[in-house]
């Protein structure tokens, strides 16, 4: 019995791992392909044979992307916009759902269903309204214009998403915790959302990525290169009549590793044992 | 004694009260907005520029907005009608007779006319600014389309470049062999139907006749087009991919050595230069079935009838159509000028690809597009999925004539009566 | 926190928070920004949809035509062509994504050696500008310059050379695999958080009565899941049905409209032609057919549940 289950297992194994690495080079390629793009001088990127490592490998692309555009200023306007929607878009969300939650009725049914309507709008015919409001509100070209828009954009979908998360948490906990004194609002901060810590760190992971790479209200909602983010400074390597592909590619990876390795820290708290002992039975 | 005292301050007072008003109006400084698009490279020279400007007056200041070039068609949009216009803008061709027919633009004649380089910038330019005999905008890049050849082939084998259509297809089929194509199909992209109406124009074609109608599809203009798609379908000298292949995909093909011969404009040839080498690139004007044809637009500033300050935006605009200022967006991002005695000068004169300009300049040009104020942007987005049809057996050639010329005169029964 | 004595004494602030108004009380931000910034243009839109307004020509003003734009939709084959690949797009889009994303998930949930960095590697495709991804892809695809082709070729798989996206019958294909490619990592890591929310103990004592890993996942992990399934692909299926950047990037929905989805046209009508108000009525159809099919889905799928009223 010993040596056959000790053969299974490793088979096992390896198929696991094989598996994992499959997914993990699909995943990865095309950010390969575009760092090895993004080293290789411009004359070398297209040769009678495709080199899948460059001769004359070069940083300058990297170089001249940071001294020589205002990259940097695009990576900080995007950093902060995201942020700032993540944190309004969590907390807005959070409230609502928690109401859905908790208190069933008419009213939350027809709310989620509304919420569903607006996540369906195409924002084709969006952007000038949603550019004329913005001008009306003296909002263009500011941080408040993004972060509004994209906050509402992403509601509908984290209301969903955290009402999911929130019905799963038991009632018993919340009344357990106002028996003891605890608020409404304090069983939501400090019950609910930390029980359910893996659902509210997915949905902020959506929301961040969304506002990262949004580009089409942020083409429409800022004017000059002070307030631009990454997308729409990246589009700006699209020319009339030529591709910056050096800069395109050198800034496709420096604009995505930060937030990949962002979340190589988060990821440990998508974790359980927060909700260890937490349900009795 | 006092009284005397207290009237000259009184009057000192008032003096200086006015000096300042007077003072501070004229320097008051006049900030105009200016919407154009550009890449990071452009954008760089634009923001040089407008510095130039300031430091030369500075009672004005510029406000630019650069845009992205595939949202600069939106975010004008938007502006003019949320009723928002900027002072002015850098607008491409086809434009023009859209603001026209919109009745928003400031004509620019009276200024003009004692413009100092207004002789030397190309007749043909001028007819394109020019709507309702008033001039509109003032031209600032040269839009025309040439060939990009293997210099480097074609010296090999001693070819020189096609002078008709026949010695074009026999030096597409020449090079077509060991895994190597004659010809880069543009199938995909706005710049597809720019060289199809090449093609169609070269053949006899017209954007209209005489009565004013829609005139494409002569019997000339569907041979030129038929003639060209058959280079894809019948004498396959162009690579599979051609219905989806724009102008990145014919640049790789190029560097890679398996094209000889593809079509686009002027404005890549640093970077086509940078990515196959200095000796593989050759320039030559496009041939038809009526020799070298080119389409023909320019680039133009233009200020809005909602300036308030024409006079200070034409000091601009002027600035920005000057020699040197055209010389230095060339030198940064290879646009051609719209001045002719700038090419008589270095650093244009160094450059042996330019010389392909004045035999482009000398042979068959056609409007961009009609010279008639409308909406013609769908003829600029209809034809590419119509020629991509055609490129794939799936309508004949003269049909798709038939239906680009339909587009046409659709347009032209919307347009402004 | 405030601090109360018991629930005799209130004050205003306490009342709200209290009392049976608190329920509304939490939803007013959302609501707030969701009227003002959606509802609005999507009233907007729905007016625009019954008008005529081309913006490149307002001499022509914008009167009111009636259902003359929906008229005009009925009649016209590329929309219904683009109404098909819509279709075809999504159901590939999400069903790849999902299984895929599941997968990967139910990789993720077992502790091994290198977990974290693979978690933190897989959010890359999601990550990655839109543009650059759409950009890398359409190069790889390409028949004479592009890796894939190369690879295929150099492995013996293909002998000649596909062109992925320049071939109608392979390029829808090929846009569905950019999105599978794009999407994953999305399901990934929400179905990693469901998973993760499922004690221990459920299937240790599963293992105690012998129970294989297929039964396992079955009888204990999919009906604990249930609910976050139904709700990503509910929102996931929305989301990808409106999306235009992709395919608009990779193909502009060509070659000949094979690639040519709802929203992409819409765009085009939009931006291109400039006609709002046909552009209007494509995505007021899109959005109501979408709503359908939403509720449709979510009856089906939630006959027991609550939580939908």
């Amino acid at each position: 019995m010993g040596r056959g289950k000790r053969w299974v297992n490793r088979v096992k194994r390896a198929l696991f791992g094989i598996t994992v690495s499959l997914i993990v080079i699909y995943a990865l390629f095309p950010f390969i392909w575009s760092f090895v793009s993004s080293i290789k001088p411009l004359n070398e990127l297209w040769t009678p044979t495709i080199r899948y490592w460059p001769r004359h490998p070069t940083l300058d692309n990297y170089k001249d992307l940071i001294t020589k555009t205002p990259f940097s200023v695009y990576f900080r306007n995007s950093a902060i916009v995201a942020s700032l929607t993540t944190l309004v878009s969590v907390v807005i969300a959070a409230l609502s759902a928690y109401s859905l939650s908790r208190f069933k009725g008419r009213f939350s049914a027809s709310f989620l269903r509304a919420m569903i309507l607006f996540h369906m709008f195409p924002t084709v015919f969006m952007v000038i309204p949603v550019f004329l409001i913005m001008k009306t509100l003296h909002l263009v070209n500011t941080y408040a214009a993004l972060v509004f828009a994209y906050t509402t954009f992403s509601l509908p979908f984290c209301v969903w998403m955290l009402k999911g998360y929130f019905d799963s948490i038991p009632y018993e906990l919340e009344e357990a915790a106002r028996v003891d004194g605890c608020t409404r609002a304090g069983a939501l901060w400090r019950i609910i959302v930390p029980l359910s810590a893996p659902g509210v760190i997915a949905t902020a992971i959506y929301t961040f990525i969304g506002a990262w790479n949004e580009l089409l209200f942020a083409v429409m909602l800022t004017n000059t290169t002070s307030m631009r983010t990454l997308p729409v400074g990246i589009k700006m390597f699209i020319g009339e009549y030529s591709i910056e592909w050096g800069m395109l590619t050198a800034s496709g990876v420096l604009a995505s590793i930060p937030v990949a390795i962002g979340f190589l820290f988060l990821q440990k708290y998508l974790v359980q044992g927060l909700t260890a002992g937490g349900v009795k039975s | 004694m006092l009284h005397g005292i207290g009237r000259a301050v009184i009057l000192a007072l008032i003096l200086a009260a006015v000096t300042a008003v007077v003072l501070g109006s004229s320097t008051q400084r006049v900030t105009l907005t200016y919407m154009v698009p550009g890449d990071a490279a452009r954008a760089a020279i634009i923001q040089q520029n407008i510095q130039l400007f300031e430091d030369e007056n500075p009672d004005i200041k510029i406000k630019a907005e650069i845009i992205p070039y595939q949202s600069f068609n939106s975010k004008l949009l938007a502006a003019i009608s949320s009723g928002n216009p900027p002072d002015i803008a850098h607008v491409y061709p086809i434009w023009f007779p859209i603001l026209v027919a919109q009745g928003v633009l400031t004509p620019l004649d009276k200024w003009v006319s004692s413009w100092e380089y207004k002789d030397s910038v190309f007749p043909a330019a001028w007819d394109f600014v020019t709507w309702d005999s008033h001039i509109y905008g003032l031209p600032t890049i040269l839009q025309i389309d040439w060939m990009y050849y293997r210099a480097d082939w074609f010296k090999e084998e001693g070819i020189s470049p096609p002078n008709n259509w026949d010695e074009f297809v026999a030096i597409a089929k020449h090079f077509t062999r060991d895994g190597r194509w004659g010809f880069g199909f543009t199938g995909a992209t706005g710049a597809a139907g720019k060289y199809a109406m090449a093609m169609i124009m070269g053949g006899g074609g017209r954007w209209v006749d005489e009565e004013g109608k829609a005139a494409l599809d002569t019997p000339g203009g569907i041979e030129g087009f038929s003639k060209y798609i058959d280079l894809f379908r019948v004498d396959r000298v162009c690579p599979d991919s051609s219905p989806g292949n724009g102008f990145k995909e014919n640049l790789a093909l190029f560097a890679a050595g398996k094209i000889a011969m593809f079509f686009h404009n002027p404005g890549s040839l640093v970077q086509v230069r940078k990515a196959a080498g200095e000796d593989v690139v050759g320039t030559w004007p496009i041939i038809t079935l009526a020799g070298p044809t080119s389409n023909f637009g320019v680039d133009g500033e233009v200020i809005f009838k909602k300036c308030k300050s024409p006079e200070q935006a034409w000091k601009f605009i002027r600035f920005l159509a000057s020699p040197d200022t055209q010389k230095r967006f060339y030198q940064g991002s290879g646009v051609l000028p719209t001045i002719s005695q700038v090419y008589d000068e270095p650093p244009l004169t160094n450059d042996p690809a330019i010389s392909t300009v004045s035999l482009i300049m000398n042979g068959f040009l056609f409007p961009e597009v009609p010279l008639i104020p409308a909406n013609w942007q769908l003829l600029k987005t209809e034809p590419p999925g119509i020629i991509q049809e055609a490129l794939l057996g799936k309508i004949s050639a003269e049909d798709a004539v038939k239906r680009i010329n339909a587009v046409l005169a659709k347009i032209l029964a919307e347009a402004k009566k | 926190m405030r601090a109360y004595s018991g629930r005799n004494h209130r004050s205003i602030w306490g009342c709200l928070i209290e009392g049976p108004l608190f329920k509304y009380l939490l939803v007013t931000p959302a609501i707030l920004l969701s009227a003002l910034l959606i509802l609005y243009p999507a009233l907007k839109g729905v007016w625009t949809s019954f008008h005529r307004v081309n913006l490149a020509q307002p001499w022509q003003g914008t009167p009111f035509v009636g259902l003359d734009n929906y008229a005009k939709l009925f009649r016209d084959p590329i929309f219904w062509r683009a109404f098909g690949n819509t279709l075809i797009y999504t159901f590939g889009a999400v069903t790849g994504q999902f299984f895929l994303g599941l997968i990967t998930a139910l990789l993720l949930n077992r502790s091994f050696r290198g977990r974290g960095l693979v978690r933190g590697l897989i959010l890359l495709p999601w990550v990655m500008p839109g543009v650059v991804a759409a950009l890398m892809w359409g190069w790889m695809y390409n028949s004479d310059v592009g890796v894939i082709n190369d690879l295929l070729s150099k492995t013996h798989i293909i002998s000649h050379p596909i062109a992925w996206l320049a071939d109608p019958s392979t390029a829808m294909l090929a846009v569905i695999g950019v999105a599978v490619w794009k999407g994953f990592p999305f399901f990934a890591v929400t179905l990693l958080a469901g998973l993760q929310t499922i004690p221990r103990e459920l299937y240790e004592a599963a293992d105690i009565d012998g129970a294989s890993y297929f039964r396992k996942f079955i009888y204990i992990t999919l009906p604990l899941i249930k609910e976050v399934i139904l709700i990503t692909t509910t929102l996931r299926f929305s989301g990808i049905f409106v999306y235009a950047d992709l395919v608009y990037v990779l193909t502009e929905g060509g070659p000949a409209n094979a690639t040519m989805t709802l929203p992409v046209y819409a765009f085009l009508k939009a931006y291109n032609n400039f006609d709002f108000g046909y552009a209007a009525a494509i995505s007021i159809t899109m959005v109501l057919f979408l709503f359908v099919l939403a509720l449709v889905y979510i009856r089906l799928m939630t006959l027991t549940k609550s939580g939908l009223g």
